[in-house]
């Protein structure tokens, strides 16, 4: 029994081991609450004026944002994106439905040549712009399509969904910006 | 084909990349036979958002093609590499510079890092700071003599008889 009394650690050295191992589970944990715990993509760029474009349509026309003098519905696509196909008739439906608003697609990565054929297919009730460079893909902070984004009259960003629209989301978006 | 439509389009004048930088530029212009140049340095410290490790210099994702293009106009106007940074940051959030910035929630990306270097430093005073207990030479090991021999033994009783 005193032979392993007499061979217990002395406490200096464990109290520095708590206190080094204390301070990295604090910032771990730390990391964890602030740095992974909320969704910024979701929220980060909203609320603020939507960056201006001038695009040609598919038809050759130039299309701007700052033009317009109602709302805009804006909608990244491309034909190789299958949910972007399966929002397809949404976003139509909605557009006949809101004549006050104006829709926009956006071709993403795409060729137009594709994009010509697939809407005449599909169906098509508003211009769709082509992005060459990408440059108004970036500039709206797209990572992937389907992307849209819910623009008001003033020009400011007020809701934006990845991936593809339903009614639901529809809703929520135009209500924001009608 | 797809490519050459793509570059045809590139060129022509209603195609031009729109620089979504709503402040002023603060910085020179840089001229024209510098512009890849200066693109591709920035491109290197900004990440591309949805590759894993790429650099937007390094990809040529769709969204990597679009930031280079908005780099190389804001640039050409006379944008700092900052204020270009700057919107980035604003768009696609702070994981989108290389070089984590020391300020804000980034800071805490550079705790571990901190806890690493205090832990080695704290096993380094707890090393020093050892007792030093003189080390005790090895027990010599008592000489044994191989009497054991039960062949011998029994000889050597006989050769006593």
């Amino acid at each position: 029994m005193s032979g392993q009394a007499s061979s217990a650690p002395k406490g200096g050295p464990n109290w520095i081991l708590l206190i080094v191992g204390g301070l990295a589970i604090l910032g771990f944990l730390g990391l964890l609450a602030f740095g992974f715990g909320e969704d910024e993509q979701e929220t980060v760029f909203s609320e603020r004026p939507a960056p201006d474009f001038e695009l040609e349509d598919l038809d050759g026309k130039l299309q701007k944002l700052s033009g317009q003098d109602k709302p805009v519905v804006l909608n990244f696509w491309a034909t190789w994106c299958v949910p972007c196909k399966a929002e397809h008739p949404v976003l139509l439906q909605n557009a006949s439905l809101y004549p006050d608003v104006q829709f926009f697609g956006v071709l993403y990565g795409d060729n137009p040549a594709k994009a010509r054929a697939y809407l005449k297919g599909a169906g098509s009730a508003y211009p769709t712009l082509m992005d060459p460079t990408g440059a108004i893909a970036a500039a709206y902070g797209v990572t992937g399509v389907p992307e849209t984004f819910f623009i008001d009259d003033t020009q400011v960003m007020r809701y934006r969904h990845n991936g593809p629209v339903d009614m639901n989301v529809m809703d929520y978006g135009l209500k924001a910006i009608r | 084909m797809t490519w050459m439509l793509l570059a045809v389009l590139a060129l022509s004048p209603t195609a031009q990349a729109e620089v979504p930088l709503t402040d002023p530029p603060m910085c020179e212009a840089v001229p024209d036979h510098l512009l890849d140049e200066a693109t591709d340095d920035l491109g290197r410290e900004l990440a591309c958002p949805i590759c894993a490790g790429q650099s937007v210099s390094g990809s040529q994702t769709p969204v990597a093609l679009g930031m280079k293009a908005i780099i190389r106009e804001a640039l050409a106007m006379g944008y700092c590499p900052e204020q270009i940074s700057d919107y980035f940051v604003l768009v696609y959030g702070d994981d989108v510079v290389l070089d984590p910035s020391k300020r804000g929630n980034s800071a805490l990306v550079w705790l571990p890092l901190l806890g690493v270097l205090v832990g080695f430093v704290g096993a380094g005073i707890w090393w020093v700071r050892q007792p030093k207990t003189p080390v005790d030479p090895p027990e010599a090991e008592p000489e044994t003599v191989d009497n054991e021999d039960p062949y011998q033994a029994q000889v050597l009783r006989e050769l006593d008889e």
